[in-house]
């Protein structure tokens, strides 16, 4: 028997043969992410309980070989892709929502839930979970723990550190324990806020004790249309700069809006050139000053045509449009390279304007779309990856995005994570002593190196 | 290097630039001298009184770095006063979304290695929540950047998690980054007496999760007023349609509470009748804070204590799950210190006793042991051990 047979007779012995992807054609799924990036598993893995998951990290342990924690792959940077192969362990199986504490406002939860059935369950109390990646249908918990995710309704509410009390962790010796707890007053190091963001580096997180909020009164979501993007990205500015934090402030520019106003007919004007969608919650009382603040600043920005949803299936719908802009993209070429650089608000305006110009340069078609609020950018390159040449523009393209977001004060992601494909570019955010200190934290965790490899840091 | 004797303390430091602040950390790393960093040295009255080792002072590294104002971002020096970032804020009608304690005497930097939010807090918000990004000094004097100035931002570690609430343990912080939000335009506060604690709790429990209009839920002891054994202080923010509406909401169920409604203070500013309960003690006083790890109501505590023959007040604050207990004669809690931290074990509690001499503070701290769990324990070691070889930053803390 090889080491490899011999393995993988040790992941059945742990988990049964029910619960390990042996045949390569199964594992093909397990390849990629939300990425164009791609690396075949050497197996792959379904542990049911947190004990299955380590006594399987102790396991690869003994072997050497790497592991890659997934949850549901629907990451944007290669970070769940296992580009030099390995043991993937996917938390898809470890899906109970454990206990809803409405006196606490918590959920406890396993790793592999559905962040939208977390908001689902805590509904039956008036209660919901508030970061809302636009993938939360799909996203696992344990996946928006990994790469700290954010979504729309974070300008508002914050993003997934924001909301977590408290985590269970295999950490990479294989030991079981928590991070954090019910009181963030608790002095002493913040593993916690460590862990949330570490890309699966640090170890797999099993379990999450998430903060529940109350379900606001009232809401109200408006879709505005403007004559050109620089319009929409001031009138943002002077929104939030008015002192009004809505829940949401998001923005499509035309190639977006057209592209999601053909896939969903949810009324977004067609002689726009670029939309803002603002939700505002709480009481109605308060929604409607807040209202007429909104409109009082926006006004002297020429806004063509204001639209407040009706009812709840006009907002869906406006929602709708927005959160699945990606797929609708595929109208217009089959490939796209999402970049996920922040940047302070008031330099939205000439970031975006730098981008237009690159994206002439490059002679690729830029769809911009942007949880604008936060000041975060999704520049989507769309391109045919089948043209020769085209898929290697598109990522020379990004990578000059970024460095446009860096030089205007900003970074090189707000929500996606570093992953795979950002990782070369961490030279131009940090410092060689910067990263080496990430690293040392790294080797911490993680010192035989097994956990996530190939993601984060540099390699060129 | 500037050196100065004027305090009765030798070997203390103030450096007065970026530079300079790691010039003095690198040669005192090299010369494997221990260093304490100190903001507002708030406190040094209850701690080493830091004879022995070298004391870095940050007080002259109190600039603003970059502030404008329609990012909602500020990034400040680490010894800036609280209350000169508070002042800074407030002329454009910002604010932290928290009130820091203690803000004439405390600087940011200390209040942020120490984790303090105090009991005014928007949205929940901590200090963790709302730091974006530190510079710190590693021990070769070299900068370490983490984070940035931008609200969101997942580009590598957090590493800047590790220099919040560990008490300077990993070296000296020289910047600080803060997301800030715009201050409610509207304010009232209302305090209202009761004199049964479940009373008070009924109330609480209702209208704790509007932590978005009340930033502040606070029970005291009658200390204040003395009408009443509680007092709830409630402070209500927002529009003044939602927080009239918020007001007359309490109103009415104070009269169903059996409450007595002392005072409404309407349009106040967020600081109106915002203590520092707990701090700046003198030498008679002892201050314990308790904290939950579920959202308790610390009945158990306060029914304890009001059972002993102790001169005490508190203040609980359930939304951070803590209760701050301030005992007049710092010595008579020694009588009583196993039956506290018997109820504390029993629910699950963890006592915090920095604001108490060092000798009684060693008493206590063997007898309020908090139970974290050996991987933490070994990962705070490794920590300590690489990002401070030779223990000389703030040594003793957390090991």
């Amino acid at each position: 028997m090889d080491i490899s047979q011999s393995l993988e007779k040790k992941i059945i012995d742990i988990v049964g043969k029910d619960f390990v992807v042996i045949d390569k054609q199964d594992m093909v799924v397990y390849e990629s992410d939300g990425t164009h990036d791609k690396g075949m598993p050497d197996f792959v893995v379904l542990p049911r309980t947190t004990e299955e998951v380590s006594k399987l990290v102790i396991l690869a342990n003994e072997f050497k070989i790497s592991i890659i924690a997934r949850g549901s792959g629907t990451g944007l940077s290669g970070g769940a892709v296992p580009i030099h192969g390995g043991l993937v362990i996917s938390l898809n199986r470890m899906n109970t929502i454990i206990d809803i504490d409405v006196d606490s406002s918590t959920a406890t939860v396993e790793a592999g839930v559905i962040n939208l059935e977390i908001s689902k369950k805590a509904s039956e109390y008036g209660l919901f979970y508030a970061p809302d990646p636009s993938s939360q249908q799909a996203c696992s918990i344990g996946g928006n723990i990994a790469e700290n995710s954010g979504g729309p309704h974070c300008l508002a509410y914050g993003v997934t550190t924001n909301h977590v009390l408290a985590i269970e962790v295999v950490l990479p010796n294989g030991e079981i324990t928590w991070f954090g707890d019910f009181n963030k007053e608790v002095p002493g190091v913040d593993f916690r806020g460590l862990f949330i963001g570490s890309e699966g580096t640090f170890g797999i997180c099993t379990k999450v004790v998430v903060k529940l909020l109350q379900k606001p009164q009232d809401v109200k979501t408006i879709l505005i249309a403007f004559n050109s993007i620089n319009d929409a990205a001031n009138a943002t500015t002077a929104i939030i700069g008015a002192g009004i934090i809505p829940a949401a402030i998001e923005m499509m520019d035309k190639t977006a809006s057209d592209a999601a106003e053909a896939a969903t007919n949810a009324g977004i004007p067609k002689n726009s050139d670029t939309v803002l969608l603002i939700e505002i919650e709480g009481f109605e009382s308060d929604i409607n000053d807040q209202e007429k603040l909104i409109s009082d600043v926006i006004y002297e920005f020429n806004p063509i045509d204001i639209k407040i949803a009706k009812n709840d299936q006009e907002r869906d719908l406006f929602w709708k449009a927005r959160k699945g802009v990606l797929g609708a993209l595929g109208r217009i070429a089959p490939n796209y390279f999402l970049v996920d650089g922040t940047v302070p608000r008031t330099k939205l305006s000439s970031v975006l304007s730098e981008v237009s110009i690159l994206a002439k340069k490059y002679n690729l078609i830029v769809a911009n779309v942007l949880h604008a609020g936060d000041g975060n950018l999704h520049p989507c390159i769309i391109f045919d990856q089948q043209i020769p040449g085209d898929t290697e523009k598109a990522l020379k393209l990004g990578g000059d995005i970024l460095k446009v977001c860096v030089e205007n004060g900003g970074v090189l992601s707000g929500e996606h994570g570093i992953g795979y494909e950002k990782r070369d570019y961490m030279p131009l955010l940090f410092s060689e002593t910067d990263l080496n200190n990430m690293k040392m934290l790294k080797n911490i965790f993680d010192p035989e190196g097994l956990f996530n490899p190939g993601k984060i840091f540099p390699v060129k | 290097m500037k050196i100065a004797n004027d305090h009765k303390i030798k070997n203390n430091h103030y450096p007065d630039s970026k530079k300079e602040f790691s010039i003095i950390v690198n040669e005192l790393y090299k010369n494997k001298q221990k260093m304490i960093i100190l903001g507002g040295a708030t406190k040094t009255q209850y701690e080493n009184p830091y004879s022995s080792v070298h004391n870095v002072f940050t007080s002259e590294l109190n600039k603003v770095i970059d502030y404008n104002p329609s990012d909602l971002t500020v990034t400040v020096e680490s010894g800036i006063k609280v209350e000169s970032l508070m002042n800074l804020l407030s002329e454009n009608n910002q604010y932290l979304g928290y009130i820091l304690p203690n803000k004439k005497l405390s600087s940011i930097g200390g209040s942020t290695a120490y984790g303090y939010s105090g009991n005014y807090r928007f949205n929940d918000i901590h200090i963790r929540d709302s730091i974006i990004g530190i510079e710190a000094i590693n021990y070769n004097g070299d900068f370490i950047k983490s984070g940035g100035q931008v609200v969101k931002n997942v580009s590598g570690y957090d590493l800047h998690k590790l220099y919040i609430g560990t008490q300077g343990m990993f070296g000296p912080i020289y910047s600080i980054s803060f997301k800030v939000y715009p201050k409610p335009n509207y304010q009232t506060q209302v305090i209202v007496g009761f004199d049964n604690y479940e009373d008070v709790l009924n109330i609480t429990k209702k209208y704790l999760p509007l932590n978005w209009n009340i930033p502040r839920l606070a029970i005291y002891s009658s200390n204040k007023h003395k009408r009443k054994l509680y007092e709830l202080f409630c402070n209500i923010s927002g529009t003044k349609n939602i927080v009239d509406y918020i007001q007359k909401s309490i109103t009415e169920d104070v009269k169903l509470n059996n409450g007595n409604l002392e005072e409404i203070n309407n349009n106040t500013d967020i600081l109106v009748n915002l203590d520092d309960f707990g701090y700046n003690l003198n030498d008679e006083q002892l201050s314990i804070r308790i904290l939950s790890s579920k959202n308790s109501d610390f009945k158990h505590i306060i029914n304890y204590f009001e059972n002993c023959k102790l001169n005490f007040q508190f203040l609980v604050t359930p939304s951070i799950g803590s209760i701050s207990i301030l005992i007049e004669n710092n010595d008579s809690i020694l009588s009583y210190i196993d039956e506290i931290a018997e109820i504390s074990q029993l629910n699950n509690y963890r006592i915090i006793i920095d604001h108490v001499n060092l000798s009684l503070q060693n008493k206590l701290r063997n007898k309020f042991k908090n139970n974290d769990n050996q991987p933490v324990k070994n990962l705070t070691a490794l920590l300590k051990k690489n990002y401070d070889p030779q223990n000389l930053f703030s040594s003793g803390k957390f090991i």
